[in-house]
């Protein structure tokens, strides 16, 4: 017996190592194809005239003052945005860590939504809510008697920094709460005793400890801020252009490829070293917050009779945290109450929805917004389908402890899998689009087939955070459990199979639903590569984003609301969510 | 699983593939813009069918978002080119798509047809055929705005729009993005000259004065599209934008809303009234022969078919623009409502090609410079030495 | 039942050798317990034998057969880690018939040998309980029944009691020993206790600065310790180190931490390091003003305090005393209840006689 038993093994130990050699294959040619070459195109771009080497292109495009002028509009809009952000989300953040309320959970979901959101629907709710013609400014037009408007939103700076706090926001308030839960009070404790000042004990002794937090959650919204597109795009008009919309103008406008794979290229660095200090500093926050659980104290709301400037402070963050919830929460609201407000008084409430099924808008969308929908849909599914398995490959490869335990350190394909994947979590979306358009736009394929490549798009965004999810999930597995698998004489594959894939299945759900929201959702490299009647949703609402009719797009968009919703949820029953690149 | 990994196996070989499959099977491919006589919406594709007898099916309409992609996509493929005909070319794109060498001239039998004004207006090579013409023109809503509340629109020069306050209420288009905002851009310019490049204009002044005056409070749309929406839109109180002197015919003569002939307009067109004459940009639409088109002969007859009559008779009510056919149907209503491009001084004539095509980068670039210079650059400022502020003192905690 | 022999065996971690041609066997149907302070290396002993870790040199042999590069998973190795790892996504049963799937035995053999395993390692009544339903003592039986499952050639337990309380030890000690000695499987034992060695062992061997340094039976090990590190790791009681050796003719002086003593005999073969004083041997009287009648001039003489008194079994109480008034230290001295005819107290002062010919040079 022992003989067939060992013969088994072999095949399956040759199908391990066939599959591995496979997925390596395919993972390379997947990034090779899709990614690499796209960048070398864009490289090829920026940096040779005439097949040969020249630096003049990139030095003169990021020296141009209308250029240098965009570049730092994109620093000064991202760190303003970001520093409003620090300011409003950490007392938010002491709310919630602080403080034990009814429904408390689900006050902070609500918060977390226009994070979770596409940004084209996000943009819509701004300006459904803070537009020219928009609710604020009608009350206030209506207050004032005047036709005067409280907030002007379109071409200037304030309307885009506007946009992206109520954008990102929640980032900051999430991810400081543990922030305040891991803070160490004993020595607050002390401080107090040995007579320091509130503003020194805040000084020397808090901030200190949530420091970490606080970086690694500004350079997170830094990073979205710097690469913002639709916000800007729409909001900037042309006066304010981040790098992102530049880029795109460039390409889409003035036909300066050259300028603008410079320009992709700057862009890409600097990417690239943000994210990279993001990584570093969120280390570090995930080795603070390890064995600290004690904290400050939760405390139930309550009022007392006698301590009025205790009363008097709790009673100011309740206005505070009401003013953000009906900053953040009322721009969806109106989105959806706009899809049932008859845009003239001869249509239903319903228009917006019936008109999924016409073809009336036809030719402004270029096609029918049902057909939007079902493009939509499909291209998250197979987006997702596709990341998955890249993302599991990736896993399987990174983790194949069949070849990298032996050793104990890292195997050298391990390191560089793991920087191939750094590469195009920097990369922007507008970025990935460029280089797929540069390589590929005069090929059929792109021409007849251009779905293939809004879904590629898409898969290229989405494998890094999914490959994230996974490989949290996949961390959290004790390497005896694999050793011991191998021991009992279970081969790589199986191991993989029965032990590993059934453990890190949250986590690749969870990644599943993150790509399939990313995908849902995606505007800039959709709205970059998009031709004909491949378009999504999200480009559908943009064609309609400036029209009288906004019943149309804001029913398309409380559509990717409710689907974006129910993705959030699921998400969060599955566990805490990461809200992190 | 195995699909997808087929997917992906697919996706490391089919650059071998796409390179040798060729723009399929059609029999003629048409590149154009998406809103091209959509509105109410004439069927050019089937007509073409029709007159020629080749299958709706083998005829290839590709719809691109503006008329700067068609050039785009065009040049993109100038090595291996797909599209036969190209739609929707104006007077000033001609000279991107030529720098590009996209076209090729195309002498049609039915030019004779066409004034010859229009040709070398366009394009005296024919890379480029004229099929339609209409002069740029500022539009406005006489509900919301008319001669009795501002006097001033019956004479209205570029100069009021600022003095008058009228900036707050108008849209442009963005000229890098939309053909009418750069007739618009090209219209100050011929108004106000440029003297970095000796040009007089007509007022011997600088075109970037006027921007940077008005540019505070215009509203810039990326498109006539975008513009005509917030044009609508009420609540908005901008009732007047830049868009084409045939565009109050729309509201009048459109077979679902329009008002009819004997009725008042509900909008009207204006041009500026600088040196005692009407001025205006006047934009002409072309067609054009692609380079090396793999249908040649298809894409020659429908070029003759789109100058002919029985196409051009659809241009006035489908694409709102005047036919370049002489002999074209322009129903009463149109002619009654639209202003005519030969009852204007059209500026067109004081930049020549050779100026326009050494000097609309630059115009486009410092049009750009003259917009983005925001007054908001104090917050950079401020945020800079905030940042640099809070860096110092991180930097004190750590020690 | 299996022979294996590690030849030379040595690995690197982080630049420093923690093993370092290593020999060791283990005989058919043994139990060897491998003693050592944690951090010794056993652990990574343990992985390259599974062959989970590869050693940097040396070859293992089963059997005679050299094993060395062949994978975890033709080993027919039972793995039993520290850390109780049970399949958490899987019933016991599923985790007991894990490795019998893997060798593709059919439905029916798997049922049976479940069946036997749970009686082997008294499970039975867990098979459909979860592993996060089941105590650590029982999540230790199963991955034990897990490893036996396959019928390993050897087993492998790497500190199997430690997460264990204190009352199931014993029992689960005796489980171990009691399938090992039923099925015959030669077994490596790990631990760093030398209790658990003494309770469960053939032959125990001792390992520091990445090798065995002393091999054979509890007892000769006890008697005969290599050295002071040795006696340490074994637990022996009231050992010191010897500072310094005088020798004079017929007799030395050795210099320990609680005093100097005069042995009637010559130190001729190696260097010892240390003195042994077996608690046994060591006797007490309590009246500190009457001369006792066995004194002896030859005996050494400490002083004392009684710090607290242990019964250690029925017959002796184990009485610990204070040697703080001449040095800070501690001696255990085990006496005869019968011979204790007082009552003693708490910081009771007491005289101790040990006698030179007793003291064991280490």
């Amino acid at each position: 017996m022992s003989r067939t038993v060992r013969k088994e093994t072999n095949i399956e130990e040759i199908a391990n190592k066939f599959i591995i050699i496979l997925a390596i294959i395919a993972l390379g040619s997947f990034l090779l194809s899709l990614f690499y070459v796209p960048l070398i195109q864009i490289l090829r771009f920026a940096f040779s005239s005439e097949s040969k080497f020249t630096f003049a292109i990139f030095s003169s495009t990021i020296t141009d003052t209308l250029n240098l002028k965009f570049i730092g509009f994109t620093f000064a809009q991202a760190l303003l945005s970001t520093v409003i952000c620090l300011f409003i989300g950490l007392p938010a953040g002491f709310f919630f860590a602080k403080y034990e309320f009814k429904g408390k959970k689900l006050v902070l979901n609500l918060l977390t939504i226009p994070f979770v959101l596409p940004p084209i629907v996000v943009l819509l709710g701004f300006i459904v809510s803070y537009g020219e013609g928009g609710w604020i400014n009608s009350i206030w037009k209506g207050m004032t008697g005047t036709d005067n408007v409280l907030i002007s939103i379109f071409g200037t700076f304030e309307g885009i920094v506007l946009a992206h706090i109520f954008y990102n926001l929640s980032v900051i308030i999430r991810m400081t709460i543990p922030a305040w839960q891991s803070l160490d009070l004993e020595q607050v404790e002390v401080s107090r005793t040995l007579g320091a000042s509130e503003w020194k004990i805040f000084w020397k002794i808090i901030f200190p400890q949530i420091v970490n937090y606080l970086i690694s959650s500004a350079l997170l919204v830094f990073i979205y801020t710097f690469n913002s597109f639709a916000i800007v795009l729409y909001l900037g008009e042309v006066r304010f252009q981040t790098l992102e919309v530049r880029i795109f103008k460039m390409m889409k406008a003035s036909l300066n490829f050259s300028g603008g794979a410079s320009l992709a290229f700057l862009q890409l660095i600097l990417n690239t070293i943000i994210i990279i200090l993001y990584l570093l500093f969120e280390r570090k926050t995930r080795q603070m917050a390890i064995g600290k659980e004690r904290g400050l104290q939760k405390e139930k709301i309550s009022f007392s009779r006698y301590n009025w400037k205790k009363n008097l402070s709790i009673i100011g963050l309740i206005l505070f945290m009401l003013i953000i919830g009906v900053f953040t929460f009322a721009p969806i609201l109106a989105v959806i109450i706009v899809s049932f407000t008859p845009f003239s008084s001869e249509v239903s409430p319903f228009f917006g929805y019936m008109q999924l099924f016409s073809f009336e808008y036809s030719p402004l969308l270029n096609n029918s917004p049902l057909r939007l929908l079902l493009n939509t849909l499909l291209f998250a599914f197979a987006a997702t389908l596709i990341t998955l398995t890249l993302s599991l490959m990736i896993v399987f490869v990174l983790k194949n402890r069949y070849q990298s335990l032996k050793k104990y350190q890292r195997s050298i394909s391990e390191s560089f899998i793991s920087y191939m994947i750094i590469l195009p979590m920097a990369t922007s979306s507008i970025t990935l689009a460029l280089g797929l358009f540069l390589l590929f736009n005069n090929t059929s394929l792109y021409l007849n087939a251009v779905w293939f490549f809004i879904i590629m798009a898409h898969v290229l965004i989405s494998v890094p955070f999914a490959t994230r999810s996974i490989m949290a999930a996949y961390n959290r597995i004790d390497v005896e459990l694999l050793n011991v698998a191998s021991t009992l004489g279970a081969s790589r594959l199986r191991v993989f199979r029965k032990i590993e894939l059934p453990l890190i299945l949250r986590g690749i759900i969870v990644g599943g639903i993150f790509s399939f929201a990313i995908s849902l959702g995606e505007f800039g490299a959709t709205n970059f590569l998009v031709r004909g009647a491949y378009g999504t949703l999200s480009i559908g609402i943009s064609k309609l984003l400036l029209t009288q009719t906004l019943q149309l797009p804001a029913t398309m968009a409380s559509i990717l609301i409710i689907v974006t919703i129910i993705c959030f949820l699921a998400i969060q029953k599955l566990g805490d969510v990461e809200l992190k690149v | 699983m195995s699909v997808v990994f087929g997917l992906l196996l697919f996706s490391c070989f089919y650059e071998i593939n796409v390179f040798t499959i060729n723009a399929d099977n059609y029999e003629l491919v048409i590149y154009t813009y998406e809103s091209l006589l959509a509105d109410p919406g004439y069927d050019f594709v089937e007509g073409f069918a029709n007159h020629s007898g080749i299958a709706k099916e083998d005829i290839h309409l590709v719809l691109l978002e503006d008329a700067n992609s068609i050039v785009t996509q065009a040049a993109l493929e100038k090595n291996n080119p797909v599209a036969d005909v190209l739609i929707g070319l104006d007077n000033v794109l001609i000279h991107k798509a030529k720098e590009e060498g996209i076209l090729e001239p195309y002498n049609s039998p039915e030019l004779v047809n066409v004034s010859s004004d229009l040709i070398s207006n366009l394009d005296p090579m024919k890379h480029i055929l004229p099929y339609d013409y209409g002069i740029i023109a500022l539009w406005y809503d006489n509900s919301r705005i008319n001669s009795t509340s501002n006097p001033e629109l019956d004479t209205l020069k570029l100069q009021d729009i600022i003095d008058e306050n009228l900036d707050e209420i108008l849209i442009v288009e963005d000229p890098t993005l939309s053909s009418p905002g750069l007739g618009f851009l090209l219209w100050t310019i011929a108004v106000y000259g440029d003297p970095s490049v000796n040009f007089d204009g007509l007022l011997k002044d600088d075109w970037r004065n006027w921007w940077k005056s008005a540019s505070k409070n215009l509203r810039i749309a990326p498109s006539w599209g975008a513009a005509f929406d917030i044009y609508y839109t009420e609540e908005e109180n901008r009732p007047m934008m830049v868009s084409y002197g045939t565009s109050p015919a729309y509201d009048v003569c459109h077979p679902l809303w329009g008002v009819g002939s004997g009725s008042d307009p509900p909008s009207t067109a204006i041009v500026s009234h600088e040196n005692g004459t009407e001025n205006a940009w006047l934009q002409i639409e072309g067609l054009g022969l692609v380079k090396n088109a793999p249908n040649q002969a298809n894409a020659q007859s429908f070029i003759d078919w789109f100058l002919s009559a029985e196409l051009q008779d659809n241009i006035p009510t489908n694409n709102w623009m005047y036919p370049a056919n002489v002999h074209a149907n322009i129903s009463s209503c149109f002619m009654d409502s639209a202003i005519n491009p030969a009852d204007v001084n059209i500026l067109n004539d004081l930049i020549t090609p050779t100026m326009l095509e050494e000097n609309l980068d630059m115009w486009k670039n410092d049009w750009e410079t003259e917009i983005a210079s925001f007054s908001s650059i104090f917050l950079i400022i401020l945020t800079l030495s905030f940042s640099a502020i809070t860096y110092i003192f991180l930097r004190k905690k750590r020690e | 039942m299996t022979k294996l022999e590690l030849k030379e065996i040595s690995m690197k971690y982080e630049r420093k050798y923690i093993l370092e041609d290593l020999i060791l066997e283990v005989n058919h149907g043994e139990l060897l317990v491998l003693l050592g302070e944690s951090g010794c290396g056993k652990t990574s002993l343990l992985k390259i034998i599974a062959g989970i870790i590869k050693p940097e040199k040396g070859d293992i042999l089963m059997d005679g057969e050299n094993i060395t590069h062949l994978a975890p998973q033709k080993r027919k190795i039972g793995y039993v880690p520290q850390a109780q790892v049970l399949f958490p996504h899987m019933k016991i049963r599923e985790n007991i018939s894990f490795g019998l799937e893997a060798h593709r035995f059919d439905k029916q053999e798997i049922e049976d040998k479940i069946k036997w395993v749970a009686e082997l390692t008294q499970i039975e009544d867990l098979l459909d309980r979860y592993p996060s339903e089941i105590s650590g003592g029982q999540k230790q039986r199963v991955a034990l029944g897990r490893a036996m499952a396959i019928e390993p050639r050897l087993l492998l337990l790497d500190e199997p009691l430690s997460s264990i309380d204190a009352s199931g030890r014993e029992s689960l000690a005796l489980t171990i020993r009691r399938i090992q000695k039923e099925t015959e499987t030669t077994t490596l034992y790990v631990t760093h206790n030398q209790e658990e060695a003494r309770l469960i062992c053939d032959r125990v061997a001792l390992m520091y600065d990445g090798k065995i340094q002393q091999i054979g039976k509890v007892i000769e090990i006890d008697k005969n310790p290599l050295n002071l590190i040795i006696a340490k790791i074994m637990g022996s009681v009231n050992i010191w180190s010897i500072e310094f050796i005088e020798k004079k003719d017929k007799h030395s002086i050795i210099t320990t931490p609680i005093g100097s003593f005069q042995l009637p005999y010559e130190i001729i073969k190696h260097k010892p390091t240390g003195i042994k004083i077996p608690a046994e041997v060591i006797e007490l009287s309590f009246d500190i003003g009457s001369t006792d009648h066995r004194s002896d001039t030859s005996n050494f003489i400490l002083n004392g305090k009684i710090k607290s008194i242990v019964e250690k079994d029925e017959e002796t109480h184990r009485i610990i005393i204070d040697l703080s008034e001449t040095v800070s230290e501690y001696i255990k001295v085990d006496c005869k209840k019968e011979l204790i005819k007082k009552e003693l107290k708490p910081n009771q002062e007491v005289i101790l006689h040990i006698d030179p010919l007793e003291v064991i040079l280490i």
